[in-house]
């Protein structure tokens, strides 16, 4: 009992070291991918690779989730809103819930599955097959070579997906509020575009800015985990699995200061 | 041409290199020898500049690698190419893109129809001109060997480092590779390093051959003096045997 207690804290406290230890090696990377900028336009093909990978074959899937946020939140918000005679205004909560937080988050996190933990098993296959020991051999900057492309390409295609989500979420959200409701979609969307003509927009797009930043977290923490493979396919595994853990967590705790910030900088 | 004075190398707590000298000569093929995880691997990697020793000094050409910086060592590692244990080809790259990589990278300057008579000629000395356009996943063990032993000398290396080429292949298949090695020093006249625990081959290819054992060079010799080597540890792991201080 007291020994597996010690053990459990034993283990607790290296895994909070590694954690550190990571953030340390993730942000490395991270600046030194920034500073390859001047390969942009050599890199142009592979980027647009890239781009079509985590972008192209996302869509499918985020539609499913775009729909389905939009729906669960008109649902929940529609009935307290309904209680207060106010339901004409769910488009806009919707509107402004998927833009602000829903819609980012949502992108991020089918990303980090889809496209992140991809990206650790793509670097540390490579990594544990002598692949990223050949580039250096080669005087070719994995960084440069393999993580760049990769970085630019989701910090493009993110903020799109995001937009692409909102609005489905929207488009979802109209569905359930004139079926569960009983809202009719006019009125829906009359609100939504009454609304977007009087109101400073910028807080709505602030959330774009996100995307840009989750873009960049996915990149650099799968591309880091993948560098860092070890053992093997076993470790290939680990790589990946370990990759999504500290991306959600990444996007979790960026994600709110991020809001605080943006609503302390655009909010009324 | 290549020295190693005195080299140690901790990985994960363990002493892997401890003391390690070397010294090959310009021209020569010096193959080393070794049971598996003694540090051959190792040995590469600190040659090529990919780790760095914890003590101790690695000088190839004259110039002491240990404390270079990015720019020098990059010259350096473009006159020394790798054939690494599995080829390490670029899995979405097909066998010409493999070998031209570090021509599009590094001379920018190669018009296509050049990038491509080089490839070409280096395909032709590993004998895989018809295999050009495969993928690496399409090919055998011993075509992605002579695949990333083209792409090694694209750039014609003055040293080239193999790990372990005829690891995995039938015999035949072996002995093109080693005939390929030995080609590689009569026709480009380079200096070869090669790390293997296959002895015919060790006996074949090379000018001189050391063993390392506990982290350093035990024996070293020519194949007739390695063959009749009376270190006990030699001789045990040259003919096999399961009994001996190797496996005490
Ligand atoms: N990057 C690394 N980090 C930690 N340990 C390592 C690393 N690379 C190698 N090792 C360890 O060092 C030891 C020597 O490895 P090395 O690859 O040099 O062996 P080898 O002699 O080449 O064996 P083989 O014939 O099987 O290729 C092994 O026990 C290995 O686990
Ligand atoms: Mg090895």
């Amino acid at each position: 009992m007291i020994t597996s207690s010690k053990q459990y804290i034993g283990n607790t406290g290296r895994q909070i070291v590694e954690i550190f230890a990571n953030m340390g090696f993730i942000c490395r990377l991270f600046w030194a991918t920034m500073k390859c900028y001047k390969s942009l336009a050599f890199r142009g093909r592979v980027i647009l690779d890239q781009f079509f990978i985590c972008g192209i074959q996302s869509l499918p899937v985020t539609l499913i989730v775009g729909v389905f946020t939009g729906m669960i939140l008109a649902l929940q918000s529609g009935l307290i809103l309904k209680d207060y005679r106010l339901e004409n205004y769910i488009g806009v909560v919707i509107l402004l819930t998927m833009c602000k937080e829903a819609g980012p988050f949502m992108t991020a996190f089918i990303l980090a599955g889809r496209v992140g933990s991809a990206m650790a098993a793509e670097l540390g296959t490579m990594k544990v097959s002598e692949e990223i020991d050949a580039l250096e051999v080669m005087c070719i900057d994995p960084v440069e070579y393999l993580v760049f492309p990769r970085m630019v390409a989701l910090a493009i295609c993110a903020p799109i997906l995001i937009v692409y989500v909102n609005l489905l979420g929207v488009l979802g959200g109209a569905v359930v509020a004139k079926y569960q409701i009983g809202l009719e979609p006019v009125i829906y969307f009359k609100r939504i575009l009454i609304y977007m003509s009087t109101y400073n927009l910028t807080i709505v797009f602030a959330g774009l800015f996100k995307g840009i930043v989750f873009g960049f977290i996915i990149t650099s923490v799968s591309c880091a985990y993948g560098l860092r493979a070890r053992n093997g396919a076993e470790g290939v595994g680990e790589a990946a699995r370990q990759s999504v853990v500290y991306i959600f967590l990444l996007v979790l705790i960026s994600n709110y200061f991020m809001s605080a910030l943006i609503e302390r900088i655009f909010g009324s | 041409m290549i020295e190693l004075k005195d080299v140690y190398k901790t990985l994960d707590g363990r002493k892997i290199l401890q003391g390690l000298n070397l010294h090959i000569r310009e021209g020569e093929t010096y193959v080393i020898i070794g049971r598996s995880g003694t540090g051959k691997s190792v040995t590469l990697k600190n040659i090529i500049g990919l780790m760095k020793p914890d003590s101790g000094e690695v000088n190839i050409m004259g110039q002491c690698i240990n404390n270079m910086g990015k720019e020098e060592s990059y010259a350096l590692r473009q006159k020394m190419g790798v054939l690494f244990q599995s080829g390490a080809l670029i899995n979405w790259l097909n066998v010409e893109e493999n070998v031209a990589l570090p021509l599009v990278e590094h001379q920018r300057h190669l018009s296509k129809s050049e990038v491509q008579s080089i490839v070409q000629h280096k395909l032709e000395l590993v004998e895989l001109e018809h295999a050009g356009k495969r993928m690496p996943s399409e090919l055998s063990g011993g075509m992605k060997k002579r695949a990333g032993l083209a792409r090694a000398i694209v750039g014609n290396p003055k040293i080239i480092l193999y790990d372990e080429p005829t690891s995995g292949l039938d015999p035949v298949m072996s002995n093109q590779i080693n005939d390929l090695i030995i080609s590689m020093q009569e026709k480009l006249g380079v200096t070869s390093i090669c790390v293997t625990h296959d002895m015919s081959s060790a006996y074949r290819i090379a000018n001189r051959i050391g063993m390392i054992y506990e982290g350093q060079i035990i024996e070293e010799g020519t194949a007739d003096q390695i063959k009749n080597s009376q270190n006990p540890i030699v001789k045990q792991f040259i003919s096999g045997s399961t009994v001996g201080p190797l496996t005490q």
